[in-house]
């Protein structure tokens, strides 16, 4: 579904991204966890075509990742919401349904929005909206085309409990439809269970890239371990 | 700890890394390099001019300059003050508001610190500007160089009370309640003010002579700030007496009385300049292109509201910004600056009717309107949309992408320019090609501004060299995209000795522009970053 080879992105004389390769087949949710800094956001706004890459490819179903094709198949989380002040938030769903072609969109709409509970919200200006709502609306926005792959840059940040566990199930409901998720974020437990796969960065290179099981495996002692400790255990400076 | 030491350390940091950045980005040099450039052509210009000054006639000449430095000091004073009434200026940032206030300092001694920073700054910054209206001023009366800081400080005295004073007057007109009062004193200085002039005029029978004459008056020199910064500038065109060191010395004297006052009164004052420093923060922004400018807008701001879908995948942008529009104003296309434009295109053919037969008076507005079309559009308009990410998300032709998300601009352009000159063109008997050869011009203008703003953004992506780069790029937009449009309807103009061609041929080399930067759009957008 996504293939990344070789991949390096230089702001300025800072390297980001240091000539990585990865790739997720569908079905795949995948966690790109890392330090602050490591180049997370960088990866996902590359591959998503905010930034240009300096060197490598990526192609998404085949189609390099900044064609038409390519843009089709998937959706965007910013790490921080961004949205038009002067639209209410139903507004920006129907924003995004009109430039995604979302067949029957009113209804997807409102039983997202109903998911976020944001129907009493469904009227409010964007720059009305506390911190957390926007970020609801920003998820909200991605899902509702329902592509096959989903980027999402730290989705959870800000968000309450209740968002928090309905995001959860979201992912889990679209690891059964077979669609391909990648994810990062901060908030490990709330990925543990959820992920099948871990890319861990650091210092803009792929450190880790794993199943959970061979990660659990590998540092041995069985159950008590969890997936912070193994976070700390291979991210710690030598 | 001293607050004034940890202050000065503060800003003492700031200055050291701005030469850091510098080093590692020689690049900014060449900017700076750019400006002395300018400030050196400047003084250049005062030197030649000096050479040879064209006298008006001597008397009349430094009548002219006095009563300009009354006329507008007086206005700026006004307006400031009113604006006073309402908002506070502001001396500090966005990162001041967030660390300095929460921390355990002196408000009293932030604040007295961060003045009289802010006036030694501006000492040197309005020093350029009255550089720039030097050669102006020399133009109009010979002036005595030997006296010239004089002039210097006389001009800079008066801008340097404005701040403080105003702050001074938001300070005390929220701690006692005073606002009204203040508000209803000021208005009346200014009734005064306009009433002192009209007896001037109506005692002249002659507009220009009223106002030489009362802007001139003697007693207006005993007037505080504006009287006194006026002896000291005119130091240098009349000569040197001891009332210019009265002047100083009075209008020092006010400067520090207003620090001191503020000083003392202002203990709590935190709130009041939040909402001025986020304004003055977000401007910078939008200088910078980051930030759209606020559009001004109706007081009703409609929450229920249907806007029909117009196509699908970037169309989308199209659909979004006519349903900001409709929201902000009473119509997707329609709105305040069409009433404006409407309104001045009746008083100018009115006023202009009158006085000739010709169409001169049409030219000259669509003139002027093209060129402040393109100086002001240039930082807005577009850019709002490439501080969000949906314009390079979504699947769609990037041509489509530009016009899309212009359209509503354009149209909304388009209704204004045929506001204004259907009824100048009906009042001036113009004949209607000529009137739509005027709209499609101004238009072009408009559209070029529009089509160019993406290229700003891969010129120059970083945010802070676009700010310092404004000016340049302005310059440069003109030479590049404006110059052949200017040079072909000029051509066109002499050959056929026929004035319209002018503007049809700009119109239409416009365009041929507009086409090319339409065209390398999938090139234009394949460079842009969204950082
Ligand atoms: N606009 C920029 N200009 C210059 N350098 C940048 C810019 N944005 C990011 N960087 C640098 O690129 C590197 C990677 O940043 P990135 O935002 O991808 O990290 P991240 O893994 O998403 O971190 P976080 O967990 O804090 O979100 C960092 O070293 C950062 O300093
Ligand atoms: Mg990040």
């Amino acid at each position: 579904m996504l293939k990344v080879e070789s991949l390096t992105k230089k702001y300025r004389n800072v390297v980001a991204v240091d000539d990585i390769s990865f790739s997720l087949n569908q079905g795949d949710i995948v966690g790109l966890l890392g330090p602050n800094g490591a180049g997370k956001s960088t990866t996902i706004k590359t591959i998503v075509g905010l930034l240009r890459k300096n060197a490598g490819s990526i192609t998404i179903g085949s189609y390099p990742s900044t064609s038409q094709e390519a843009k089709k198949k998937f959706t965007y989380v910013p790490e921080t919401p961004e949205l038009y002040d002067m639209l209410t938030v139903w507004e920006h769903l129907q924003f995004i349904a009109y430039a995604y072609d979302v067949a029957n969109f009113a209804e997807k709409a409102e039983r997202l929005i109903e998911r976020y509970d944001l129907w009493d919200k469904k009227d409010k200006l964007a720059k009305e909206l506390s911190k957390g709502m926007k970020q609801k609306v920003s998820i909200c926005c991605g899902l509702l085309p329902e592509p096959d792959l989903y980027l999402f840059d730290e989705p959870m940040i800000g968000l309450d409990p209740k968002s928090i566990r309905e995001t959860k199930l979201i992912f889990k409901e679209l690891s059964e439809q077979q669609k391909t998720v990648l994810v990062s974020t901060h908030l490990l437990d709330s990925i543990e269970n959820l992920c099948d796969r871990v890319l861990v960065m650091k210092q803009g290179r792929i450190i880790v890239d794993m199943t959970m099981e061979e990660m659990k495996r590998k540092l041995g002692n069985s159950g008590s371990v969890s997936l912070e400790d193994l976070f700390l255990e291979v991210t710690k400076d030598e | 700890m001293n607050e004034f030491k940890l202050l000065a350390k503060r800003d003492g940091r700031i200055i050291v890394n701005h030469f850091k950045e510098i080093r590692s980005n020689p690049k900014r040099l060449g900017i700076y390099l750019l400006y002395l450039v300018w400030i050196g052509s400047l003084v250049f210009n005062v030197v030649l001019r000096y050479r040879n000054p064209v006298e008006i006639q001597a008397q009349l000449g430094s009548q002219i300059i006095g009563a300009g430095f009354v006329g507008v000091g007086t206005a700026f004073l006004l307006y400031f003050l009113y604006r006073g009434t309402l908002e506070s200026s502001t001396f500090f940032t966005m990162g001041d508001v967030h660390l300095l206030f929460p921390a355990p300092v002196s408000p009293q001694k932030v604040l007295l610190y961060s003045m009289v920073k802010q006036s030694l700054l501006h000492i040197f910054l309005y020093g350029f500007l009255i550089l720039a209206l030097m050669p102006l001023i020399m133009n109009t009366s010979r002036i005595d160089l030997q006296y010239l800081p004089f002039m210097y400080l006389g001009f800079i005295g008066l801008f340097l009370v404005i701040a403080p004073l105003n702050f001074l007057v938001f300070a005390l007109g929220s701690k006692y309640g005073l606002q009204l009062r203040l508000q209803q004193g000021i208005f009346a200085l200014i009734v005064i003010f306009i009433l002192y002039l009209a007896g001037f005029i109506i005692a002249a029978g002659d507009l220009w002579q009223g106002l030489l004459q009362g802007l001139n008056a003697s007693w207006l020199d005993y007037l505080p700030v504006i009287g006194w910064s006026k002896v000291v500038f005119m130091t240098a065109v009349t000569g040197y007496s001891i009332y210019s060191i009265a002047g100083l010395v009075l209008q020092l004297l006010f400067l520090v009385c207003c620090i001191v006052i503020s000083y003392y009164t202002a203990d709590d004052y935190y709130e009041d300049t939040l909402k001025a420093t986020e304004q003055r923060a977000l401007r910078k922004k939008q200088k910078a292109g980051v930030e759209k400018a606020q559009r001004f807008s109706f007081p009703f701001s409609k929450k229920k509201l249907f806007v029909r879908k117009v196509g699908s995948g970037p169309w989308a942008l199209f659909w979004r910004s006519k349903v900001e529009y409709s929201r902000s104003d009473f119509h997707p296309y329609l709105g305040f600056w069409t009433i404006m434009f409407l309104l001045a295109g009746i008083g100018v053919g009115v006023f202009a009717g009158k006085q000739t037969d010709g169409l001169t008076p049409l030219y000259i507005v669509n003139g002027v309107i093209a060129y402040i079309i393109f100086i002001f559009s240039a930082s807005n308009a577009a850019q709002h949309e490439l501080t969000k990410p949906y314009i390079f998300l979504i699947p769609g032709s990037n041509l489509v992408k530009i016009i899309g998300s212009n359209l509503t601009d354009i149209l909304r352009m388009f209704a204004n320019i045929l506001a204004l000159n259907i009824p100048l063109g009906i009042l001036l008997n113009a004949p209607l090609q000529i009137i739509m050869i005027l709209v499609i011009f101004d238009v072009s203008f408009y559209i070029l501004n529009l089509s160019s703003n993406f290229l700003i953004r891969i010129i120059f992506p970083n945010a802070l060299d676009q700010k310092a780069l404004y000016p340049l790029f302005l310059m440069l937009q003109m030479l590049l995209l404006l110059l052949p449009g200017i040079i072909v309807g000029g051509v066109l103009a002499f050959v056929f000795q026929n004035l319209v061609l002018i503007f049809a041929g700009i119109a239409a080399v416009n365009i041929i522009i507009i086409g090319v930067l339409l065209l390398l759009s999938n090139k234009v957008f394949a460079r842009l970053e969204w950082i």
